[in-house]
Formats: C-alpha cells, structure tokens, sequence
C-alpha cells in the first residue's frame, strides 16, 4: 500500500533528522589555477591525501593524482567545461571508493557506482577503496578449482582455475567479448559473482552485451561497470579498479568471483592521455613510465584466497586487442607477462569459419591444468598437442598430394576435432556434454563420419544419450570423472547409436534431401 | 606580490607580520561587535592576527562561514542542508 509505504519513509526521515546534529564543518579548499582537457590544477588543498575524492563548487568530482610542491594536480570525473579558474575545491577526506555489496548484483553502474540503468538508487553493503593492496602470499593458496567456461576448446586444452588471470587477446572482430560473455553465461549454476567492466567502448556495444545477458537471465548474479568512450578518461581509469573493488567484496566473504576487462587496451590508452595531461613524461608509445605497475597492480588482485580466510576466490578475465595481430606490441607484452596464460583468437581462424577462433599453438594456461576436471583430462589429455601438429600438418600438406596413411589418417582426425571445437556464441555447454563430444572425436568414433555432418551427428547422440542412457551425464557431471562403469555405458551408447540411429538418420536426410 | 600587502584568501603565504587574511561570508551584514567576535575566535583557533575581510552571500540562508588560507570553517544553514541532504541519501542507499 502506497500510504503504508510513504509512512515507512517518513518515519525515517523524521528518524535520521531527529539524529542529526549539526556541526561546523571545517574542510580543506584549494582553488583552481588551470583548467582544461579533463585536468585540473588547484592551489592550496594543502592537507590532501593522495587519490583523495574532491568536490568542485560546481558539484563536479575529481581525483587528486599529483601532489606536487605548490600545487595539486586532480583528473576530473566529469564535465570539465563546469570549472573554471578561481574556484573553490573542497577535499572530502575519503579516497576514491565504490560502493560493494549484494546490491548491485544485477545493476549497470558507473565507475563511481552510480546507477545508469533508471533502476533507482544502488543499495549498498559499504565502500570499499577502489585502490587496495593485493592478498599478500601467505593469504594465498594455489589455483586448484576450475572455472567452467562453458567453451569447449578452452575448458579442454586451455582450462581456468579459480582465481586464476587469463588473458583474451586477439584483433577486433575475432569475438572476444563473446568469449567473455559465454563464460558468464556458464556462470549461472556454479554461484559465481560476475562483474563485467566496459571500459572505452561505444555505447551501443555495451547495451548489445547487456541484453544478451538480462536475455540468458545472467544479470541476476552479474555487475555491468560502465566508462563509456564518451566517458571523461579519469572515469575510464578508475572503472576496472572500482569492478575489481566490488569483485573482491564477494572474494573477502568466501565467495567466488568474476572479473572481465573489456578491454585493458583502451584503459591503457585513457591512463597515456591522463599521464600526457599531467606532464608525467612519456616513454615508449608514449605510455608513461608506471603503464606496467598500472595493469599489475590490478590484476595481482585477483587470487584464491587461504580456506582461513574463507577461501574466496576472484578470477580475471582481461581483454586486450591487438592491431593486425601483433601481440608483441608494448601493452599486450606487458598483460601477456603479467597473466597466468593466455587465448590467442585469430582472425583468419575467425575468417574461415572456426569460431572460436583459437590459435592452438599460441594460447596456454600456465596454471590450469592443475585446475582441469579429471574427467575433462581423461579425455583430452592430448588434445592440444595433437591439434598443434595438424595445424602444422596441414600447412605442408597443402603442397602436396600423395600422403602415407598415418599422415592422412592425423589429418583427418584432425579436421575431424577442429569441427567439434566449434561452437555458436553464447551457447555455453555442461562439462559433461563436452565430455562425451572430445570422447566421440578422440576415440575415432567419427572417423568415418563424412566431415560436413560431424555437428549433426554430435547433437544427434548426444539427444540419443539423454533419452536412452541419461546415467553417464549424470555420472560425469556429479563425480567429474569418468568412471570405469560411465565409459563402458557410454561405448555402449555409441555402439547402439552408430548401429541403429545414426544410419536411420542418414537415409531419411538423403530422402528429404532428394 | 609585492611585500606587505594583504594576500588573496586562498593564498597560503602568511604576511612577514604573522597576519593573515579571512574571508568571512555571511547571509546577513554583521555589526562591528559580531566582526570583533568572529576574528577574535578565528584567532584563538589559528593562533595568528586574523585580518577579516567581509562579505555577505545571501545563498548561505543563514549562519557564517569562515576562510583562512586551505582551511574553510562552514558554519552556515546552506552547508548544514547539504550535510543533511547527504546523510538522508546515503541512509537510503544502505543494504
């Protein structure tokens, strides 16, 4: 009932006015000597705390990044064209915070965690610095959970942990935000917090990801954190530390959590322009001299945390794009040394049709084997190396004709698991499906399934194996291994599907078809 | 800034005498007496002679509001709604 309700509130007003005492307020004012391109210069403020929020007289925020000798040099978090010389500028005493909680789960937000998505305020638990420390070593324990992307060319032979930082490089176009968002989507039964912080991206792209995700029903148990490329470049800067801040809230309490940085490459570009305003000199590409600690500092934050301390975990899932494909760029080098591993996509794969677009050779996990599923490592053990050397293979092979059988045969087991690697965006895929598909491929039950039907006969057993033998799914999926008893009554499906259902299938098809 | 003359509020530099510079706002004018008070207590809290200089912002509704040098005492009803209006807003956003 709406009186009921304005009562509640009025109740509380009265409440919080009853307890309010008034007092003189003595703060910090500085006052503007320079202005301009998202910089401010202020005299005074003499009592300022480095990364310090301040209030411009005009209501705009900023952030003291240099302190210098007679002057205090701040980036500012909104529209600069409101300041101008001579104002006044009041120190607020509080470091640049974010608010935290369960609250804003669901919500799209701002850097500073204001709502843009018209859904009312944001409830907060607290703030939480939007700089911290990392979890020092002895906080820490291996990454030894893994973190099921849902992809089944990166769950079997480039796998995650939990707490674990793997970076998604690759050109524009090569899908991967959709790569990103496919892991959140697979996030959904395995209680993981996910926070996706867009960082100098065009709007219509951020909605676009948005409503993939309120469409898969994912934004119940995720952060959207917004700097758009409209967005002043301080905002941009601090976005991807305040989603960090709101990630590690839910590490802290033992929960699990997700990070993605989309993309770290445009955060780069943003903290050059801020540095380049401030006068920092520039170095390589122009970058200032700190652009490395500027990317280690914050993905250091994410880590499996000790069972004392609740054994939370928070993984980071950062993007990077390259120009042309160069990964030895200055920043990509930079996040390729800083992440425990990385997927490669490549155009060309994307060209040709093998989406996701996964350069073999080039992707790696430094340390998720540790965290692979056993009954994904009994199946794909040698996956990755055997698709390295088709890769390699096949380059040669296209110059010539006449091959012994062994090659011929590994080429064609290896188009064979190309073509099962495949898979459509945001279609994310249980561990026991995959299971069952790398066992179908590996074992050379497809072998003699003409290459072009190979997608259909995987999702006509696997349809099959749901209706008739629904105890092997299971039994992957509840023990995470494939057990003696599950691999005999999964052999046997495969014999009765190839015998029966499959030729059936076959023919029907080649009726319909003439 | 040639020496001896009274600085700009805001500017930290104190005056080779010890004196500095107080801009004091108010909502309405104050008599002599008031002005008197006012400094003596800007003094008492600075430890140094305080020179006020007057103005009256009539935006402040009510109550004075003092600036010496990076230090700004806000004793004004328009400061105290503003702290108010942020208390209420953050009891609302709170879990």
């Amino acid at each position: 009932m709406p009186d009921r309700k304005s009562g509640q509130i009025l109740d509380r007003f009265e409440q919080e006015i009853g307890a309010f005492e008034p007092q003189a307020r003595a703060v910090d004012v500085g006052t503007v000597i320079e202005v301009g391109d998202g910089v401010a210069s202020i005299s005074g403020l003499s009592n300022v705390m480095y990364n310090e929020m301040l209030k411009f007289s005009s209501g705009v925020r900023g952030i003291a990044l240099s302190l210098e000798h007679d002057a205090v040099k701040a980036v500012i978090l909104g529209d600069y064209a409101r300041i101008a010389e001579g104002d006044a500028v009041f120190g607020t005493g509080f470091v640049a915070s974010a608010p935290v909680g369960k609250g804003l789960l669901g919500r799209v937000v701002d850097a500073l965690g204001r709502p843009l998505d018209g859904k009312g305020p944001v409830r907060r638990r607290g703030y939480s610095y939007v700089e911290q420390a990392a979890p020092s070593i002895t906080a820490r324990d291996a990454v030894s959970t893994p973190l099921h992307t849902g992809i089944l060319a990166i769950d079997a032979m480039v796998p995650i942990g939990r707490g674990q930082r793997e970076l998604i490089i690759g050109d524009r176009q090569t899908g991967k935000t959709a790569l990103a968002v496919d892991t959140i989507l697979s996030q959904r039964e395995a209680d993981v917090v996910c926070v996706y912080v867009a960082i100098g991206q065009k709007l219509s792209s951020v909605a676009q990801v948005v409503q993939t995700l309120e469409e898969h029903a994912a934004m119940d148990y995720t952060i959207v954190v917004v700097a758009a490329a409209s967005d002043p470049a301080a905002l941009q800067y601090i976005a991807p530390y305040a989603g960090c801040a709101m990630a590690e809230h839910f590490m802290e309490k033992g929960q699990h959590s997700l990070v993605i940085y989309d993309d770290l490459t445009k955060h780069a570009w943003a903290y050059r322009q801020l540095s380049l305003l401030l006068r920092r000199p520039p170095g390589r590409e122009a970058y200032p001299g700190d652009i490395f600690y500027l990317h280690s500092r914050l993905l250091e934050r994410a880590g499996q945390l000790s069972a004392e301390l609740g054994g939370g975990s928070l993984t980071a899932l950062p993007i990077i794009e390259t120009q042309l494909g160069d990964i030895s760029a200055y920043v990509p080098t930079n996040v390729i040394s800083i992440t425990d591993g990385q997927v490669y996509l490549e155009a060309d794969l994307f060209h040709s049709g093998i989406r996701p677009a996964l350069n073999v050779g080039l992707s790696v996990s430094r340390v998720g084997g540790a965290a692979q599923t056993k009954a994904m490592r009994q199946v794909a053990g040698r996956m990755r190396l055997d698709l390295a050397q088709y890769r390699e293979l096949a380059a040669f092979a296209q110059f010539g004709s006449d091959l012994d059988v062994s090659t011929q045969a590994m080429l064609d087991r290896g188009r064979r698991t190309t073509e099962i690697l495949k898979q459509s965006p945001y279609a994310p895929r249980p561990l026991e499906e995959q299971v069952m598909s790398i066992y179908l491929v590996t074992r050379g039950y497809l072998d003699d399934v003409p290459l072009e039907r190979i997608k259909e006969c995987e999702t006509a057993f696997h349809r099959y194996a749901e209706r008739t033998h629904p105890g092997v799914g299971q039994s992957i999926a509840r023990e995470k291994q494939l057990s003696p008893d599950a691999e005999a009554q999964l052999k046997a499906a495969i014999k009765e599907f190839k015998e029966r259902v499959w030729p059936a299938l076959g023919r029907s098809e080649g009726i319909s078809v003439a | 800034m040639a020496e001896g003359t009274a600085g700009k509020p805001g500017e930290t530099a104190k005056e080779p005498s010890g004196r500095q510079v107080a801009l004091v706002k108010s909502a309405v004018p104050l008599d002599t007496k008031q002005r008197a008070m006012i400094l003596e207590r800007l003094r008492t809290r600075f430890g140094v002679q305080v020179e006020g200089q007057f103005e009256m912002d009539p935006t402040l509704l009510g109550g004075v509001q003092a600036r010496i040098g990076d230090q700004l005492i806000d004793d004004t009803v328009a400061c105290k709604l503003e702290v108010l209006r942020d208390v209420l807003i953050k009891s609302g956003e709170a879990e």
